[in-house]
């Protein structure tokens, strides 16, 4: 069964084939959010709202785009709102932190890797430098590079997602890259005085 | 060649697919500029980091998550369980309401208290008798 044939079976209320789109689609909207996340349950649970809110919206899904394309502009939405919140809460974050001494700060490397701790230690002050600086990025600019990057697509693919050009794109990719260059390097610096 | 350029021409630098001519031209100016030469020495680390990530995978019962949540959903009895977790501002609301409706529930019924009003021709120490103590007058009656 297509993509398409499949939602119109669940429209009429075959609901347990749901998970067969689930299952086609997981992968590719899991690695669009922990792009931008950079955390594994985060991930799994943005995972999860994107799926909810695509189950809750599969009406206005007309078929005229692909179904991935349509499922990636829901993922990208939401991973947009979601660090938004999170960029929000993490000022309430730091006074709360303030005022308990505890340590508010995001693991990056859970279960993604199995170095020795060594290796692994460098590589976290590493993964939080470049999450960070990915974090900073104008959005625009970070759909992009979390599209090219982490989802291999191409700029005509990301161009069908973000209802543009593949000359806008290219562009966006290249400003990502300068921007992130300068983040990165600003953050190393910084690391290296401390 | 200035940053920018050099810059762009990085990706295919890596790849190998730039002409001689560019070639030299980036290589030249990567041996110029601290920048430039710091951020091709770190660049492969950024790309490797996102790679890393990128193949993690989501945890096996992420599918049965969501098809459980979906199902309770269609049964009419769902309440989203995000409305209370993910609104940092929504509990704190919440307790605020709670006290302050405590505060004003205590304010009234504080207010509706009277103090016993006794009839001016009544003495106080009458209202201490104790009705169920005192002995029947047919007692001392008796014969
Ligand atoms: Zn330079």
């Amino acid at each position: 069964m297509t993509d398409f044939e499949l939602i119109q079976e669940i429209l009429s209320g075959n609901l347990t084939l749901f998970r067969q789109l689930l299952e086609r689609h997981q992968a590719q909207v899991f690695r669009t959010c922990i792009g931008f996340v950079h955390h594994k349950e985060d991930a799994d649970d943005l995972t999860q709202e994107v799926f909810i809110q695509a189950y809750q919206s599969l009406a206005s899904f007309k078929g005229d785009s692909e179904f991935s394309t349509w499922l990636y502009r829901i993922a990208v939405n939401r991973a947009l709102n979601y660090t938004r919140e999170r960029q929000k809460k993490s000022i309430f974050d730091r006074l709360d932190s303030f005022f308990t001494g505890e340590k508010a700060v995001q693991s990056f490397s859970d279960g993604a890797t199995e170095e020795n701790p060594e290796q692994q230690l460098i590589h976290n002050e590493e993964r939080e430098m470049i999450a960070k600086a990915l974090e900073k990025l104008p959005e625009k600019q970070r759909v992009a590079i979390v599209l090219s990057k982490y989802d291999d697509m191409s700029q005509r693919e990301i161009a069908n997602v973000l209802n543009t050009t593949e000359g806008a794109v290219e562009a966006l990719l290249q400003r990502a890259k300068t921007t992130l260059r300068k983040e990165l390097l600003h953050l190393y610096r910084r690391h290296k005085h401390q | 060649m200035n940053c920018t350029t050099c810059q762009k021409h990085l990706d295919a630098y890596f790849d190998g697919t730039l002409s001689p001519d560019l070639k030299s031209q980036v290589e030249a100016h990567l041996a110029a500029c601290k920048a430039c030469s710091e951020w091709y020495a770190r660049w492969p680390v950024v790309e490797q980091v996102m790679n890393e990530e990128k193949s993690t995978f989501s945890n096996p019962f992420l599918a049965t998550r969501i098809m459980v949540q979906l199902e309770e959903m269609q049964s009419k009895t769902y309440v989203p369980a995000h409305v209370f977790a993910k609104q940092p501002v929504f509990r704190p609301v919440t307790v605020m309401f709670i006290v302050g409706v405590a505060i004003s529930l205590g304010v009234l019924l504080g207010n509706l208290y009277r103090p016993l009003q006794v009839h001016p021709s009544h003495s106080t120490e009458l209202l201490y008798l104790d009705d169920a103590a005192i002995e029947p007058i047919s007692f001392y009656e008796a014969k």
